[in-house]
């Protein structure tokens, strides 16, 4: 069973001899589907939930841009079919059990297996508890925020020229965000991964929440959102329109956050 | 594991978007061999057709039973959709099988703002998804505010029509794929003119050249309100200019209020008219009597010669035009002290300078001796009419 922390440390070793650029954090997400989020506000935290890669309860978000966990294998997730994501507050990072370099689930999945050899495990490449790898290796590898939330892989910079030759782990990472062969789907490959091992609560962390438009219906609106904005939460409202593909949800979202990071400075 | 090996499949049961609420619901078809596992049909966006079926990872709950009667969707033909009607009764079927249905809920449920909305997106003219946008607009902006109708309208729902037309006007598939490629990097606002502006940037310059921007600014213009936007984020600012206002209000009228001398309050309040009018008016509107008779009287005055539509060389001049009134209407003995006070707060009024350097010029009064050096030197020179 893979571990969340721990493993060869050869990869934290290259992040950490990165620069720590002087951003602040980025806001962190958890994209649900529909009757997900209305659970969620009604509990008022977002709960561990059992997770088949490490084998406990885990509550995953990604660090700023709008990812979720992809399925792998041709597999899609009912969220994909109408999105709801929340945004929460950036130092909510500090109580993380872990961090990763990308989407674990598709490392479990085997969706890098393309370019990263059996040798290597996924606790490899976490990036444990350390608030400040994150930018470390956006500044390194994307340069900059805008272009990490933006999944703009033209920005990787050769291997070679931030790599040594025996950086393995650096190098197969770095490999793997720009190889066009990869199996993935869209670039969620380039999301770093923020695992809770425990609730986290959504009064005083959570910032905004970017829902379809239905939830305005008729004379009412749902009572779970509503309470989302007496509690001072931002809601950004999408159109959605049933039968599109989930890159078109997805690229919605992924508008609608930058737009809301942009507001605030974010990016 | 892929699903590619099926070209055909039945609806058998959908999960709705919403639970307890009509409206879509996304289909479920049945898999062929293993009756425990769902598929979803994958859209292919340039002719929106079925591309493929997807298999639905993790377990699903609340799913509706269509049954047998379901429709059998293929790859290569139009999406299926379900749709839940008020009585809980799942339809399936393709639009244009489930165009009856979906008009009639239009029509009986004319509140439903929402899922008209959709149909509409799905089925309506031009002018029909420009009235619905427009009736969600305001729904969210009556329920959330204007930051909400704005990303609702002109963020969304805008960049969303944007993309659909980009994709249309593509003179082939390797620009459209490319265009949708790059969508969410696409986007569309209203400017404050009214017209629609389009951030292309992430389109190559070459992919630019092969698009009808004209054609698409034309396609935008018929779908959507730019002219009556009212949100535009002036009720968040008017809401809040309102309440400074108010603040502004309250300690104007604590200071005219507060202040000792009959004369002092008629140049304090004057002087708040010239320099905020909205705020000056208001606030004389709620002073409603002064306790001395000339400044009730000058009160009076102002408050029935200030016009609604004026501006402040109207008001200066209305105001320049009642000093010599308000020195005949002064007691003698205060005459000195009310073109004290007058030019202590209005003397930068230039007309009103001039009026008040005008009546105390004609004056020989020896009560108004006594101010006549210290007033002189506050209205300095004689200014100019500008």
């Amino acid at each position: 069973m893979p571990k969340l922390v721990s493993g060869r440390p050869d990869f934290r070793k290259w992040v950490d001899e990165q620069p720590a650029p002087k951003w602040p954090l980025m806001p962190l997400t958890h994209i649900t589907k529909g009757i997900g989020a209305a659970d969620i506000v009604q509990a008022g935290e977002i709960k561990p939930a059992d997770c088949t890669v490490f084998g406990e309860p885990l509550a995953y978000f990604f660090y700023g841009r709008p990812a979720y966990r992809v399925s792998g294998d041709g597999t899609i997730k009912v969220e994909a079919a109408c999105p709801f994501c929340f945004i929460l507050k950036a130092p909510l990072i500090d109580e993380a059990k872990t961090i990763f370099a990308f989407d674990t689930g598709a490392f479990s999945k085997r969706l890098y297996q393309h370019i990263l050899v059996d040798e290597m495990q996924i606790e490899d490449f976490s990036l444990e508890s350390d608030t400040t790898r994150p930018n470390r290796i956006i500044s390194a590898v994307f340069g900059s925020r805008r272009s990490y939330f933006d999944g703009d892989l033209s920005k990787i910079p050769d291997p070679d020229t931030i790599t040594k030759t025996w950086d393995f782990h650096a190098r197969a990472y770095l490999h793997l965000l720009a190889s066009p062969g990869r199996n993935e789907p869209d670039d969620r490959i380039c999301s770093i991964e923020v695992i809770f091992d425990k609730s986290v609560p959504l009064k005083g962390n959570l910032l905004a929440a970017v829902v379809p438009h239905t939830l305005w219906e008729g004379d009412n609106q749902a009572p779970w959102l509503q309470k989302l904005q007496t509690d001072g939460v931002s809601v950004v409202p999408y159109i959605f329109v049933p039968g599109r593909h989930p890159e078109h949800y997805h690229a919605q979202l992924e508008l609608a956050v930058r737009e809301y990071y942009e507001d605030r400075g974010a990016i | 594991m892929t699903a590619h090996r099926f070209n055909r499949l039945r609806v058998i049961e959908c999960l709705p978007f919403q639970h307890d609420t009509p409206g879509f619901a996304l289909p479920l078809f049945a898999h062929p061999i293993n009756a425990g596992l769902r598929l979803i049909q994958e859209v292919d966006e340039l002719r929106g057709m079925i591309a493929d079926f997807k298999l639905l990872d993790g377990s699903i709950t609340g799913s509706i039973p269509i049954g047998l009667s379901g429709p059998i969707a293929r790859i290569g033909e139009d999406v299926v959709h379900v749709f839940l009607t008020a009585d809980g009764c799942p339809h399936a079927g393709r639009l244009a099988e489930l165009r009856p249905i979906l008009r009639a809920y239009s029509e009986q449920h004319p509140r439903h703002t929402a899922v008209i909305l959709q149909i509409q997106e799905l089925l309506g003219s031009s002018e029909e998804k420009k009235i619905a946008r427009t009736h969600m607009r305001n729904v969210i902006l009556e329920r959330s505010g204007a930051g909400a109708a704005r990303a609702f309208y002109e963020r969304s729902t805008l960049s969303t029509a944007l993309w659909d037309h980009l994709t249309k006007l593509a003179p082939n598939d390797a620009v459209a794929k490319r265009i949708l490629a790059a969508r969410s990097h696409l986007s569309a606002k209203i400017d404050s003119s009214g017209a629609i502006v389009f951030d292309l940037s992430a389109l190559t310059t070459d992919d630019r050249s092969l698009l009808d921007l004209i054609k698409l600014q034309s396609s935008l213009m018929s779908e959507f309100d730019v002219t009556a936007i009212k949100y535009d984020g002036e009720e968040d600012s008017t809401a809040k200019n309102g309440k400074v206002r108010s603040e502004k209000i309250s300690k104007l009228l604590e200071q005219v209020r507060y202040t000792g001398r009959q004369e002092e309050r008629i140049a304090i309040m004057a002087d708040a008219i010239l320099r905020d009018r909205e705020t000056g008016i208001a606030a004389l509107r709620r002073y409603k009597r002064d306790r001395a008779r000339v400044a009730d009287w000058a009160f009076q005055e102002m408050r029935s010669r200030l016009q609604k539509d004026g501006n402040r060389r109207f008001d200066e001049m209305m105001i320049a035009d009642l000093i010599p009134r308000l020195f005949t209407q002064q007691y003698s003995l205060t005459r000195g002290e009310l073109l004290f006070y007058l030019a202590r707060h209005l003397a930068k009024w230039p007309i009103i300078n001039k009026a008040i350097w005008h009546a105390l010029d004609r004056t020989q009064s020896i009560m108004v001796d006594p101010f006549r050096r210290q007033t002189l030197k506050m209205l300095g020179q004689p200014k100019k009419r500008s």
